[in-house]
């Protein structure tokens, strides 16, 4: 039989130095609330994500999309002008909640001021090249598709530009044969089309 | 009673977000407590909703002496005919109809820390459970000999916006064909780091603009070195050739004197004449702080960054300019972040929870000309008790690689949108 106060010394030991082994661990890894996380994203995005044009809407984005993007952001597969600084700043998990937080928001389109001839010129390109991804008029999202319909149109139009440049490095290659035989006057057209899509 | 359709309709959303109603209750209220605000800008303001959006059954009481808001970040815009005065202006209407924040215009004078109330120059005597101090930051008007408040009548500093700006802006209109512009900038910590540098560029854009190319603006400083420096040099060359000069304060940029009458100044070695002279005194915390012994012997207020409670004084947190906030510069965007985090800290603490672990982020747009914007960025957490800088992360706009020219333009859009939202994110 085992004799209980030979053992009980280590083991206390034992375990009172795992305990504090995690309290440290605890203490210095400590992660911000998802709260925490995401308010600050507003002083750009907006309340909630709910932006300004021409800064993105980011309220009601997909979770697997939003995560993924700002992975993208991170490792810098996708080059920004200011989100890839930002999102070295956090850690995997604190991404995922940011994620969980603004796709919980209801996608809301804004009201623009939109050109009715580019709109239906952008449809018809739209049908043509971008339907097959882009289901139900840009409103479709998933981890690789973003829902692009109620979207500023100046910033669809951004990011169709980022995809044109010859020599920018974008991290979708269907996006790259697609979008760079267009002009720029398609490039605008399909911005307010998807743009005018509630 | 207003819904809050109304207020996002600016931004053109139709419908209602669903946020949580925040308005005040109609009918008798039992509020739980009372924090109490003084200071309605961009860190106090930004307490005030946040703090009614957590918990609508804490009263909040924002205490600020102007009727309206005139926001100082992209004032600068104003002096080069850029923007209105107007467009930088805000009502607190939104916070009081959407959010039930208690305004009371007027001026805190003093603070008992023991007995926790706050006194008005009005009179009045409001109990707090907690305080939020946001005061910004007061110029040090014995610093520079001779920079008295009746100098900057002469001299503007324009640090706050609203009629200082005027005052430079029609300033700059005599400014002779070949004439000279001083900017004075102050050594560190002060509100708004890359000011001074985007003013010069903006100022030189005007002048360009009414033909004034002879002219130069000079930047006499007290320091070595400033944020973003590469990028405004660039900035100003590719823009004002020869216009902008940027003068140390090792090379004798730092100002000892001015005389406002004879429009000169005085560094330590030479003295300089200027047609218009901008003079950004060094600063401190704003006077209730130090009123309100909140400040140390450096004029800045230290907190415990978790919560941003005063390490002085009890029950009272300091945010924005006026504290000490580890790596995070004392910005509009900074106060921002702090004020949402201290909201929460508050919300836990006056429910008797722990305060949820905070997050920053500043970004600092600054447009030294027009369509050509930069930028600086980090991500700020907590480590060992500090608030440091995320490694790997933040950094500057880049000065060169492919698109960095076509980057520029899209910065300077983000700037203004920057504008338009968090103004939203704070006002509306």
């Amino acid at each position: 039989m085992l004799k209980v106060s030979r053992l009980r010394g280590p083991f206390i030991t034992l375990v009172a130095g795992l305990v504090a082994g995690l309290s440290c661990a605890a203490v210095q890894a400590q992660s911000p609330s998802a709260p925490n996380l995401s308010n600050n994203c507003a002083g750009c995005h907006g309340t909630n994500g709910y932006s300004a044009k021409p800064m993105p809407i980011i309220a009601g984005l997909s979770q697997p999309y939003f995560s993924r993007v700002m992975r993208q952001f991170k490792n810098g597969e996708r080059p920004s002008t200011i989100m890839g600084r930002l999102a070295k700043g956090y850690t995997d998990a604190e991404i995922d909640e940011m994620a969980a937080f603004f796709s919980s928001q209801i996608w809301k389109s804004p009201e623009q001021e939109l050109n009715p001839a580019k709109i239906a010129k952008g449809r018809e390109i739209h049908e043509e090249k971008c339907a097959v991804c882009h289901r139900d008029n840009g409103r479709f999202q998933n981890a690789e598709t973003p829902r692009i319909a109620g979207q500023w149109s100046h910033y669809l139009e951004f990011v169709l530009q980022e995809y044109w440049r010859v020599g920018r490095k974008m991290p979708n290659r269907f996006m790259t044969i697609v979008v760079q035989p267009l002009t720029t006057s398609d490039i605008s057209a399909l911005s307010q089309f998807y743009a005018s899509v509630k | 009673m207003l819904t809050r359709r109304r207020f996002l309709a600016a931004l053109g959303y139709s419908a209602g977000l669903g946020l949580a109603p925040a308005t005040a209750l109609a009918g008798e209220v039992r509020y739980k407590a009372r924090v109490v605000i003084v200071g309605g800008g961009y860190g106090g303001a930004t307490t005030a909703k946040y703090l009614r959006l957590a918990d609508p059954r804490v009263e909040v009481v924002l205490i600020e002496q102007d009727p309206e808001y005139v926001s100082c970040a992209l004032s600068n815009e104003v002096l080069a005919d850029e923007r209105t005065l107007e467009s930088l202006t805000f009502s607190y209407d939104g916070l009081s109809a959407f959010y039930g924040v208690k305004m009371v215009y007027d001026e805190a004078t003093e603070i008992d820390p023991v007995n926790r109330k706050v006194k008005t120059a009005g009179g009045l005597k409001l109990d707090y459970d907690r305080l939020v101090v946001s005061p910004g930051v007061a110029l040090r008007w014995d610093a520079i000999e001779g920079y008295d408040e009746a100098a900057s009548q002469i001299m503007p500093h324009a640090w706050f916006a609203g009629e200082q700006t005027r005052l430079l802006r029609s300033q700059l209109d005599d400014v002779p064909e070949d004439g000279k512009v001083f900017i004075v900038a102050p050594p560190n910590p002060y509100k708004c780091p890359p000011g001074p540098y985007e003013r010069a560029g903006l100022i030189a854009h005007l002048l360009w603009q009414h033909n004034k190319r002879q002219a130069k603006v000079i930047i006499l400083d007290a320091k070595e070195n400033f944020t973003k420096k590469a990028l405004f040099f660039q900035a100003w060359e590719a823009h004002y050739p020869g216009m902008v000069e940027w003068v140390p304060g090792s090379k004798d940029g730092r100002v000892l004197a001015v005389d406002p009458q004879k429009r000169t100044l005085k560094t330590e070695f030479d003295e300089h004449r200027g047609d218009v002279v901008n003079v950004i005194p060094p600063q401190k915390a704003g006077r209730i702080a130090e009123v309100a012994g909140l400040t140390d012997d450096t004029g800045w207020c230290p907190v415990d960054p978790m919560t941003f409670e005063s390490r002085l004084q009890d029950d009272i947190h300091v945010i924005g300019d006026a504290c000490i906030a580890g790596a995070m510069p004392k910005s509009a965007y900074a106060a921002n972040s702090q004020g949402k985090n201290c909201a929460l800290a508050i919300q836990a603490l006056i429910n008797d929870n722990t305060p949820p672990e905070p997050s920053f982020v500043n970004t600092c747009y600054s447009i030294p000309a027009p369509g050509y914007g930069i930028s600086v960025a980090a991500v700020y957490r907590l480590r060992d008790g500090e608030i440091v800088a995320v490694e790997g992360a933040g950094g500057v706009s880049p000065l060169e690689g492919s698109d960095w020219d076509w980057e520029r333009e899209m910065e300077a859009a983000y700037a203004r949108s920057w504008f338009v939202n968090i103004t939203s994110d704070i006002f509306l």
